[in-house]
């Protein structure tokens, strides 16, 4: 905090002045109203100091402001001749290589820097005419580069090399025309790169050069009309212009009147737990492009493939449109009157005569805080029973119930920023770079620019792992024992936070004897480690100053999931690593609301905020604001309704937003289970494998067609805005429920989610002070929020969530994988892939992530090939226990041994959980999806590759620091403008 | 015991249901909009009567060719100078003060209709020292004083801003480069001396 503070006293323009000695020169004459020009720049990127136009002087040196820190005594000019003669030579520089053609131009929008800068600066002629670079547009499925348009800023590559870090762009400096190529090993074209399509090159180009491909000639009034004769336009603008200030204005015109026609609305992604926000523009229906911006407080001007492109789904010609009733073996599309009377009668029909506890409710984490709170409510005030859950049941429970048992409260202890500020960042279980790329982003650009060292525990050798300074493989489901190992390691060695201990956690006599099995020795004999890799992640514990883990299904999928989250919390609490910022425990949430659907009650025993239903004072706080009697008694959850259909105990089943049938374990034996129910509800907003279980489906609206809140892992609660009205005939998830509990006799009114937001923040503590009027735009709330709207980004500061104020460590020991014959000899992992989401149902509509990977594969080790005689693209069966899948494989070292990767991305034959058991956490129920083994049968030994050779994980990456300007600075025809201007004049 | 399915019967539409709820919609649409449409159809019955339609709907038809063709003939046909001319024409009126430049008007037609007369010698000396040849010769003797101030000094006197333009910095022209601007903006600079001539000329005509 000290350097926020420190300021130094200076003369600017004459005038002595005290100003902060910590930031740039550029970004404190901004904020003093002084227009400098600059291009390259961009708050979220830094000083990148190729394109020269932001000189200024300073101690009568001509210098580039954008990299220029103030010390005391300086003095500062930002006029006179000298310096804007510079400014006008890196003008030339830069319009030499951009032809102004604005009015036809699809960047032409308001926001074009290059525009924006020619026109304050009132250019009005350019003395170095532009030309061509000689290299075709390089166009990607998502994307395209026009390096005729390239003023070779960088910040593209920027923004590749030091914030994804994905180190795919590079400006090529030994080119007689320098351009931005791609892997730069040979073909150098988008579409054969290592390009994961993460769209931040398009985000931060200050102009058309690299532009989304769905603005193209749909942006701008005259951009969709001229094809062959958009070079003759631009030819004839050219000649006939008497300079830009013509130009300028009639661009700003049309520029002013695409805003009646696109539209731009602040939304939050809908895919993983990260919780992206951006604007969407559209004109009409059309999404032309996903703009994120520094005002976003998860992601700033970071998305991934899914988030910057993946929106097709939300126009597909099969979104369910109308509510379908099953007649016989058959649906048959129906009214919305029709499908609610059936419904309403069902419901109540199974209530009186069965009891409410023969009827479940499975809500969805792609839904809104709001339309889960509803489904629970509808579950609890209408119907009667507590039978209510959702899909955080598959994946983080564990984690939840690993922080409630030891910290108490199960969320993130702090933002994504503090996991990119940490001096060691260990990832266990946790395939970031493709679950989570935007939070991997942060990982990888600490380790790059700041120097924070990586731990990574896998199976698998993911992105994140190549990159890990130390990368541990221990065995499948082991990970409890290392973890404990290692705890007990640094406690022999004295370097547990004893102080931290003392004030702050109980029952460190009990974790001591609790840990005295976990030896070096034991450790390395059932995980597989040495003791040196145990002992290195120790070390690098110990000296590090701060610590965070993060973890995800590689920890919680597990029978003993609960207990390795709580190995990790240990782990955290021995050395300190909590209460303080960049440390503590990261439980990367896996669905955009998986979070935020628990948050709001949907589980079996805890209302809004995990208040205990069993309690007896929130229950009656509960029935006084419902005005009805609730039930006492614990539902049932995900897991326990599908043992309760098959054993007869369950009739009826309303689930919405959740692809159960293929998401869950077991699903053979979950489809049985659907098969057996007298009376299933499905909404949705496509026709999914589990639609075809249902008795009736409802036709539901997706985010952008809704409005609402998410809570994404770091606990941010944030706004949805309407992107656009729900499609013909589908309603919003909340107005459904609605109309369903009032014709069940519920008389809500609300007409806004804001008001169902009002209700949960009188219910629950821990959304006390969240309403929309403080969610307004890009603002966000990370919980709790007390009553005053003052929100935790660090979620301990005053102890921990107990009476005594103090974190309880909680010894686990290690319940050891489940055992299968011998036959069964492949151990199959399985997870996210980055272009997928989950079962495929939205991400599949997408042509272009189709066109990356059309379908799911199977990789298989080098070694396993060797053996059974695979290579890529050979089709083989895998037979479990429970089921069977064929798939094509893909020979790769990111997988060792007998230890085979199937995504999850299949709803089909290669379905993961048709192999999956029902074998689960616990503790928490949650399926044990990564215990699964199989024996293989190859069955084709030739075929075609399942995964397309222009897929970016056979490209080449190639690391460098940002652009790598100093090659420019090196090239024989660059001169520092202020050195052409000093020399005009004598000075050298 | 609900088996898995996937067949959907789609609803049945009734086409004449749908024909009649969208004829009852467009029917409330004309409604609605009456008078707008009365003036409409108006417009539109002297569009056709001209012709206009017809050829504005041809022309649409096949908009991007003739817009190609009419682009390149403007470029091979030097009319995007003319154009070019023509703007930076109305640019320089904009310069003149045409009430200012009346009196000057009036002293050219005077000069035009002045009778010719023959005269000697010493007609010629009692033209030469007559005020008006002398007021006349001053005048012509400060428009030419004023050919010869400073371009700059004159812009500075009359607030001419110049128009901004960048300057060419490459290094392989470092070796060439003069003190001044550069010479690559030459045909700018030579634009600039015409336009602050014919400004020079106007303001001499000022004096009454």
């Amino acid at each position: 905090m000290s350097n926020v503070l420190t300021s130094v006293n200076i003369t600017l323009n004459g005038q002595p002045m005290e100003v902060p000695s910590k930031g740039n020169l550029l970004d404190y004459l901004k904020w003093k109203g002084i227009q400098v020009p600059a291009l390259c720049y961009h708050p979220d990127l830094g000083a990148i100091e190729t394109c020269d136009a932001c000189i200024v002087e300073v101690n009568g040196e001509l210098v580039r402001s954008c990299s220029t820190t103030l010390k005391d005594g300086d003095v500062v000019k930002t006029g006179g001749s000298e310096v804007f003669e510079s400014q006008m030579i890196a003008m030339d520089r830069v319009l030499a290589n951009h032809e102004l053609y604005c009015t036809v131009c699809d960047f032409n929008n308001g926001n074009c820097t290059i525009h924006n800068t020619v026109k304050e600066l009132q250019i009005d002629h350019q003395a170095t005419a532009q030309t061509s670079k000689g290299a075709p547009v390089n166009r990607g499925s998502f994307y395209r580069y026009d390096p005729d348009q390239c003023i070779l800023c960088g910040r593209c590559v920027e923004a590749c090399q030091n914030v994804q870090v994905n180190e795919t762009l590079l400006i090529d400096w030994t080119l007689e025309r320098p351009r931005v190529i791609w892997d730069g090993d040979g073909s150098t074209l988008i579409d054969e790169s290592s390009c994961v399509n993460c769209g931040h090159c398009s985000t931060v180009c200050p102009c058309n050069a690299m532009m989304e491909v769905n603005m193209e000639g749909e942006a701008g009034f005259l951009t969709g009309m001229l094809r062959d004769a958009f070079r003759p336009a631009v030819e004839v603008t050219k000649s006939v212009e008497t300079g830009y200030t013509p130009l300028m204005a009639i661009s700003d015109v049309e520029a002013e009147m695409r805003e009646d026609r696109i539209k731009k609305t602040k939304t939050v992604c809908t895919y993983c737990g990260v919780g992206c926000s951006f604007d969407v523009w559209t004109k009409g229906r059309d999404v032309l492009k996903v703009e994120p911006s520094s005002d976003a407080p998860a992601n700033q001007i970071s998305t991934c493939v899914k988030g910057k492109f993946g929106w097709d789904f939300v126009n597909s010609g099969e979104r369910l449109t109308k509510p379908l009733i099953r007649d016989g073996n058959e649906f048959r599309e129906s009214t919305w009157e029709e499908a609610y009377e059936l419904i309403v009668r069902k419901f109540n029909e199974t209530k009186e005569k069965r009891g409410a506890d023969r009827l479940a409710f499975i809500s969805s984490s792609k839904c809104t805080n709001e339309e889960s709170f509803l489904m629970q409510k509808l579950a609890r005030a209408v119907v009667g029973t507590n039978n209510v859950d959702n899909c955080s049941r598959y994946c983080q429970s564990p984690a939840t119930m690993g922080l409630w048992r030891t910290v108490g409260y199960g969320g993130d202890s702090g933002s994504i920023t503090d996991i990119a500020n940490a001096e060691l960042i260990i990832g266990i279980g946790t395939n970031t770079a493709e679950a989570h790329p935007v939070i991997a982003t942060r990982v990888k650009s600490a380790q790059k620019l700041r120097g924070s060292k990586v731990i990574v525990s896998d199976l698998r050798k993911h992105e994140l792992a190549e990159r890990a300074d130390l990368f541990i493989r221990p065995n499948p489901s082991s990970d409890l024992v290392w973890l404990n190992a290692v705890t007990k390691y640094i406690i022999d060695n004295d370097w547990h936070d004893k102080a931290f201990i003392e004030e702050h956690v109980n029952d460190f006599d009990a974790l001591v004897k609790g840990l005295e099995k976990y030896t070096l020795e034991y450790a390395e004999k059932h995980t597989g480690l040495s003791k040196e890799e145990m002992i290195n992640v120790a070390t690098m514990i110990n000296e590090a100053e701060s610590t965070v883990i993060m973890w995800a299904m590689g920890i919680t999928q597990q029978r003993g999931g609960s207990d390795s989250s709580t190995a990790i919390s240990n782990l955290l609490l021995a050395t300190g690593n909590y209460m303080k910022p960049n440390a503590g425990a990261y439980p990367l949430r896996g669905h955009n609301n998986v979070q935020g659907a628990s948050d709001m009650g949907s589980m079996p025993d805890r209302f809004s905020g995990y208040q205990f239903v069993a309690d007896d004072e929130t229950r009656a706080k509960f029935e006084e604001y419902w005005g009805t009697k609730l039930n006492a008694k614990k539902g049932q959850n995900n897991h326990e309704m599908v043992d309760a259909m098959h054993a007869g105990e369950l009739d009826v089943l309303y689930l919405k937003g959740e692809d159960m049938g293929v998401v869950d374990s077991n699903v053979n034996y979950v489809r049985e289970g659907f098969e057996k129910l007298q009376f299933m509800v499905v909404q949705d907003i496509f026709f999914s494998k589990t639609c075809e279980y249902a008795d009736v489906v409802l036709p539901a609206a997706p985010s952008f067609e809704k409005t609402g809140t998410f809570t994404n892992t770091e606990r941010r609660i944030q706004r949805l805005y309407q992107v656009m009205d729900p499609l013909e005939g589908t309603k919003p998830d909340w107005v459904i429920i609605q109309e369903i509990a009032n014709l069940m006799g519920a008389n809500w009114n609300y007409t806004h989610p804001s008001e169902i937001m009002d209700e949960v923040a009188d219910l629950t503590p821990l959304y006390a002070g969240v309403s929309y009027d403080r969610l307004e735009g890009y603002n966000s709330l990370q919980w709790p929020v007390e009553r005053d709207g003052k929100d935790s980004p660090l979620l301990f500061t005053d102890g921990f969530p107990f009476d005594d104020k103090k974190a309880r460590f909680y010894p686990v020991d290690w319940t050891e994988p489940t055992e299968y014959a011998e036959e069964y000899d492949i151990h199959v992992n399985n997870g996210r892939l980055l272009e997928h989401f989950h079962e495929g149902n939205m991400t599949y509509k997408s042509e272009g992530l189709t066109r990356e990977t059309p379908e799911v594969f199977l990789e298989v080790s080098h070694e396993l090939a060797e053996e059974r005689k695979l290579r890529d693209g050979s089709l083989v069966r895998l037979q479990s226990p429970y089921g069977k899948v064929e798939v094509r494989t893909i020979v790769t070292d990111r997988v060792y041994g007998k230890e085979v990767y199937l995504p999850m991305n299949d709803s089909g034959d290669g379905a993961i959980n048709l192999l999956s058991s029902s074998i689960a956490d616990k503790d928490t129920s949650t399926p044990a999806y990564k215990e699964t083994k199989a024996k293989m049968v190859v069955l084709e030994r030739g075929g075609k590759s399942p995964l397309p050779a222009h897929n970016f994980r056979y490209g080449n990456r190639v690391p460098q620091n940002g652009v790598n300007v100093e090659a420019k600075w090196a090239r024989e025809d660059y001169v520092f403008p202020g050195d052409v201007v000093r020399e005009r004049r004598g000075d050298k | 015991m609900a088996k898995a399915t996937t067949k959907i019967r789609r609803m049945e539409v009734d086409p004449e249901e749908v024909r009649r709820k969208e004829l009852r919609e467009l029917e409330d649409q004309l409604i609605a909009h009456k008078d707008t449409l009365n003036n409409l159809f108006r417009l539109l019955d002297q569009l056709e009567e001209h012709e206009v339609l017809n050829a504005a709907n041809a022309g649409l038809a096949h908009s991007d060719q003739i817009l190609t063709r009419v682009l390149k003939a403007l470029g091979e046909t030097e009319t995007d100078k003319s154009i070019r001319n023509a703007l930076l024409l109305v640019q320089g009126l904009a310069k003149f003060n045409f009430e200012d430049i009346e009196p000057i008007i009036l002293k050219v037609n005077k000069g035009l209709l002045a009778k010719e007369e023959r005269t000697g010698v010493a007609g010629l000396f009692k033209t030469l020292i007559s005020p008006e040849f002398i007021e006349g010769m001053n005048y012509l003797l400060n428009f030419v004083k004023g050919f010869g101030t400073p371009v700059d000094q004159l812009k500075e006197e009359q607030g001419i801003k110049d128009a901004v333009h960048t300057d060419a910095g490459e290094i392989r022209k470092m070796q060439n480069y003069p003190t001044s601007p550069s010479s690559s903006s030459n045909g700018i600079k030579y634009l600039g001396l015409a336009g602050a001539a014919v400004i020079t000329v106007g303001a001499l005509f000022l004096r009454k």
